[in-house]
């Protein structure tokens, strides 16, 4: 019976299937067009380095762009400790999964050929510096859903670049390029080099040019972004205000429109000097934890710094203060006795270290301003507000109202679905100034009271049964019956080789792929969600003059996960110093 | 000890802490993020209660790091510690390989410069071989058996995709292979080749599609797929079926009225392929081509947890006409506390009237499934799954299994060498099943499980089951390689009015 129905719709479907045929009859065409392309020099792109410009390079002209995003989370892409981790992990348990992630993360690098294990000092410098310049401003296709699956076109410095406007001030340059000493080719003699064209791409204005790295889903449908499906569905969208508009603005996370500044200053010349400016620090609320010698990108290494290798950087220890003043007076004094590794045995080089680190440590600062501002912007807590009656030996029970202002996705939403945390940590101060009662605290690790904290599991500590946490759940299917909390979207129970490819259902239309899920608690765009607590009586006996402290906690990621991958104690010691509080803010009343 | 903690207010415990972190607090005060009343920031809060300085010290601190030392070879490991992992690839690959390194091509505007294509296609699946010992329902057979699962899958652009599945050794859920001792005379072996396509079908999204085809900005998405598709909603117990039809879906929408973090609704029509346990031709077989089905499903993400609420309405075609029945389910998922994972499950089927005929539709089950929350919470899981049958609950359509396949390891076969189960369709029946399943390194997994089932009226069993049913049962699985997994089954079970069933399998899956 089935054959027959099958004969039926293959014969209903004679076009279609003749359209699959002419695709797949396409395919090597398609293959080989591309090949016919790179004919005059095949291995042009995967190796000559010269074809993939730096965003260093890019910095002679362009120093405020480059000073933005030298701190942001795109130039961190490929450097991110967490991402190298996990990369790892995730390939170990689930063999199929290969380049997906470096494809994203170290995207030139990929389309170098780079083998995605490659240590970070055997990779191009191109390729450490994540999503750079031309990952976006060398591409001229206009992407959706593609999951990072893009093209960067190659060429060099002097090739055209894409960008959001018409060119017009590059033109100028290029028309007067002696006086402006630039140089157009190699040829040229002396002069900064420049590229010769700037093409533009309105594309890059669009969210829809984010959405090919920023909604991601791995094979299987499983999906890990998802800030596109709630920006879709948001007022922000409807009202026609892009990721641009808010995350490039003059105030992060809000679209308050632009600064105005030069596109370029080239030769001590301003060019277009009133052009609206797109941060490219992208503000948001992630953050790096790596070590900050090789973090933030610094093109100001300069003498014996500039010799210093990855690996040599990683062996200074910045904790300890090495290259600070206190530090070496005390290594001079015979106070400390060190046995330096050989790039750092001489005091000077470790002080040139330490200035340097002194700096990137500043740019991390400022780093961390926007992205308290992104969140201060992008939310509210009012409270408390109190039920009943307040009274001594009662319970007391109040609550705080949070609110996403943010119009454009969820609170939190972010990267990789379920790592990112936003949790409200409240305190209960008694007339004595004794901290006696909290919610949202936290472990010895660092982790908020639930289900995954290490000391909750050791019984060291109570489960905070009124935790008000925001975060996002990854959630697979028992071996039967019904979910659980899952650190990876993967399922091991069904399959403890889980291949990811494409699925054997419509997972698009199902919400999620079989036996896998994402479970939100976020709150939606303007949208605002009570987080209720009910103190004691017994913590409330006497009257007097209580306090209640709140603040809102960001964290990347979650501890209990960072040590699933196998994190260093130096990367968990980074997440929690970095981590973010919002809104802290304490208020006073009377129990009577 | 975790239990007891839970009975006392989480304060008891919590003062000692407090009491510590104030006694820090009060140490660094000096160097602490002491502020005035915020001048910028004026929450709205109840009239009780009025602003006043704010310190961080009487916070829970943070953890301490202080007597932790720099290591430079763990940091160095982070980045030069990684290796190279074998990856499968698929039996056959054109066009762009499935993330591989190198470069990654230019795409082709040809459904627009929007919906760009970068065409690959690649055949995968697996072949699983099994032999089996089985004793089931009074026959005692061994049976070597294989089965083939091809998937073919054309990608076409970031959306867009055709895919077809097939299944060339076995046809009608019977297996190529032998059987072979126990009751069997001699040695019979059966190659049952099987060109069908099992499912094929195109999905896309039309906002993506109309992005390509106007040439702007898509305002929506709008993911559907049409042609023969297996689509499974609620584990696969509200429906697991490959029909003929089309499904489309409003995904990843959101309520600030509600509070509703995602909502997805999909929407479905099947026209033939339709495997409804209740439309059977005389001969007990599925008349799947007599059946279509409109149907809704909804999953919704709300008080940290989520819903599936799901209805859909069975029209039967001709000779079967009067057997049209409606299906409707909720289900609610979460986390309790630190203690349990639990889903509640119900799932009616009703408004069947048939005509000078037995009804074949008409129930209601109730499901409860719980798995504790251990002290690793990922990988050692007891469960306990309870189901309650009124009647005769169906699935809206399966294909694969009983509607109690999700209750236990006992409920369900292994779609290959006929091992043997307990009544698995949950008619006027209650019971469940208790186990513990421990994924030891992620990748060794260890299922041992008691299930039972009890009829409710044992004069007019309306599953298989006669009467009341036990058993237990036994899985181990164990990669072997990076592509073959090795799997064992056992079961012993006893049947009241019945014969006992028992069976031990041993299987290679070769995943490609």
């Amino acid at each position: 019976m089935r054959s027959t129905v099958m004969l039926k719709l293959i014969k209903r479907n004679a076009a279609l299937l003749l359209g699959v045929l002419a695709l797949i009859v396409n395919m090597p065409v398609t293959a080989q067009s591309e090949a016919d392309e790179d004919k005059t020099d095949p291995h042009a792109e995967v190796f000559n380095l010269n074809q993939y410009p730096l965003a260093s390079e890019c910095a002679k002209c362009h120093q405020t762009i480059y000073d933005e995003w030298r701190s942001s989370n795109h130039a961190y892409a490929s450097i991110s400790p967490m991402f190298h981790k996990f990369e790892q992990r995730i390939n170990d348990l689930a063999p199929t999964i290969g380049n997906f992630c470096v494809r994203c993360h170290a995207q030139v690098g990929t389309q170098l050929g780079e083998a995605r294990e490659a240590p970070l000092w055997e990779r191009s410098e191109i390729a450490r510096e994540g999503i750079t310049c031309i990952t976006c401003h060398r591409v001229n296709e206009k992407y959706g859903k593609v999951n990072g699956d893009r093209h960067i076109i190659p060429g060099e410095i002097y090739d055209p670049v894409y960008g959001a406007s018409d060119g017009s001030g590059l033109a100028e340059v290029v028309a007067n390029s002696k006086s402006y000493n630039v140089k157009l080719s190699e040829k040229d003699g002396r002069g900064k080099p420049i590229h010769n064209a700037a093409i533009q791409f309105t594309n890059l204005q669009e969210s829809e040019f984010c959405v090919s790295c920023h909604q991601v889903a791995v094979n299987l449908g499983i999906k890990l972004e998802v800030v596109w499906d709630q920006y879709r569905a948001s007022p922000a969208k409807k009202a026609g205000v892009s990721c641009q508009d808010c995350h490039m603005s003059k105030v992060p996370g809000v679209a308050a429109g632009f600064d105005k500044m030069p596109s370029a200053i080239v030769d001590g010349e301003e060019i277009n000097p009133d052009r609206d400016h797109h941060n490219h620090a992208f503000a948001g609320p992630g953050y790096p934890i790596a070590h900050p010698g090789i973090f933030p990108h610094n093109s100001e290494k300069r003498g014996v710094l500039k010799r210093r290798t990855i690996e040599d950087w990683l062996q200074f220890d910045y904790i300890a203060g090495w290259g600070t003043r206190k530090f070496e007076k005390k290594v001079k004094s015979g106070q400390i006795d060190i046995d330096f590794p050989k790039p750092w045995r001489k005091a000077s080089t470790r002080r040139a270290a330490a200035k340097m680190i002194e700096d990137n440590l500043e740019k991390l600062e400022e780093k961390r301003e926007l992205r308290k501002q992104v969140m201060e912007n992008g939310s509210k807590i009012d409270g408390p507000f109190f039920k009943g009656k307040m009274r001594a030996g009662k319970p007391l029970k109040f609550g705080y109202k949070i609110t996403n202002i943010n119009a454009g996705h969820n609170l939190p939403s972010g990267s990789l679905g379920a790592q990112p945390e936003l949790w409200l940590n409240v305190a209960l101060i008694n007339p004595q100034g004794e901290a006696v009662w909290e919610s949202g605290y936290v472990d010895s690790n660092g982790d908020m009271a639930d289900l995954h904290s290490l000391d909750v599991r050791a019984g060291k500590i109570p489960h905070d049964d009124q935790l008000f946490n925001l975060q996002t759940k990854f959630l697979t299917t028992n071996v039967k019956g019904t979910d659980r909390e899952m650190y990876l979207p993967v399922n091991f129970d069904i399959d403890q080789i889980p291949f990811l490819r494409p699925p054997g259902q419509p997972t698009t239309v199902l919400n999620h792929p079989p036996f896998v899920r994402m479970e939100g608690r976020s709150i939606p765009p303007l949208g605002e969600r009570m987080a209720n607590y009910k103190v004691p009586a017994d913590l409330v006996k006497e009257p007097g003059k209580y306090k209640l402290a709140v603040r809102m906690r960001s964290r990347a990621e979650p501890i209990y996960f960072m040590r699933f991958v196998g994190a260093t104690t130096e990367m968990e010691r980074e997440m929690n110093k970095w981590m973010l509080d919002i809104h802290p803010y304490t208020v006073e009343f009377e129990i009577n | 000890m975790r239990q007891d903690q839970l009975k006392n207010s989480r304060l008891k415990t919590f003062m000692p802490q407090r009491g510590s972190a104030f006694l820090a607090g009060l140490l660094l005060s000096f160097s602490a993020g002491v502020s005035l009343a915020d001048d910028e920031y004026h929450p709205e809060m109840g009239p009780q209660a009025e602003q006043t300085k704010h310190s961080d010290e009487v916070f829970s601190p943070d953890p301490d790091y202080a007597d932790e030392a720099y290591d430079a070879e763990a940091q160095i490991e982070i980045y030069g510690g990684k290796k190279a992992v074998h990856t499968p690839r698929p039996l056959l690959e054109l066009g762009r390989p499935q993330y591989q390194a190198g470069p990654l091509t230019k795409t082709s505007p040809v459904f627009g410069e929007r919906n760009r294509t970068a065409t690959a296609l690649a055949v995968y699946g697996d072949i699983r071989t099994a032999v089996a010992f089985n004793d089931n329902n009074g026959r005692d057979f061994h049976r070597l058996a294989a089965r083939a699962n091809f998937d073919i899958d054309l990608k076409i652009t970031g959306t867009e995709r055709i895919h077809a599945f097939v299944r060339p050794l076995d046809r009608n859920n019977q297996f190529s292979g032998i059987d072979f001792g126990g009751d069997t005379d001699g040695i019979n072996d059966e190659l049952l080749l099987d060109g069908n396509l099992e499912t094929l079908f195109f999905e896309g999204d039309f906002g993506s599609i109309w992005a390509g085809l106007s040439g702007k900005p898509s305002n929506f998405d709008l993911p559907f797929a049409v042609g023969k598709m297996p689509l499974l909603f609620q584990n696969g117990v509200w429906m697991e079926d490959a029909f003929t039809g089309f499904a489309f879906t409003i995904p990843a929408r959101n309520s600030r009225l509600f509070d509703i973090s995602n909502f997805d609704i999909t929407f479905f029509a099947g026209f033939d392929d339709v495997s409804s346990q209740a439309i059977r031709r005389a001969d007990g077989t599925i008349a799947d081509d007599e059946v279509h089905l409109y149907g809704v499903a909804s999953f919704w993400e709300l008080l940290g947890g989520y819903a599936e609420v799901d209805y859909a309405f069975i029209d039967a075609q001709n000779e079967f006409d009067d057997l049209d029945h409606h299906n409707f389910s909720a289900s609610f998922t979460k986390r309790i506390s630190d203690f349990a994972s639990t889903s509640v499950r119900v799932m009616s089927t009703f408004g069947q009237d048939p005509i000078g005929r037995e009804k074949t539709a008409g129930g209601t089950m109730v499901m409860w499934e719980n798995s504790l929350i251990t002290s690793k919470p990922s990988t050692y899981i007891p469960y306990m799954n309870l189901f309650a049958g009124f009647d005769r609950p169906l699935s809206v359509a399966r294909d694969n299994g009983g509607l109690l396949k999700t209750i236990g390891i006992n409920f369900e076969t292994d779609g290959l060498t006929g091992f043997p189960t307990l009544d698995d369709s949950g008619h006027d029946a209650y019971g469940g099943a208790i186990g513990l399943n421990y994924l030891f390194g992620l990748d060794k997994q260890i299922v041992l499980e008691f299930a039972g089932l009890r009829l409710m009226d044992r004069e007019n069993p309306l599953g298989t089951a006669r009467d009341d049913q036990v058993a237990i049962g036994f899985r181990y699985q164990e990669p072997l390689n990076r592509s073959v997994i090795f799997r064992f089954d056992a079961i012993k079970g006893w049947r009241d009015d019945d014969d006992n069933i028992s069976g031990i399998r041993m299987e290679l899956r070769r995943k490609f």
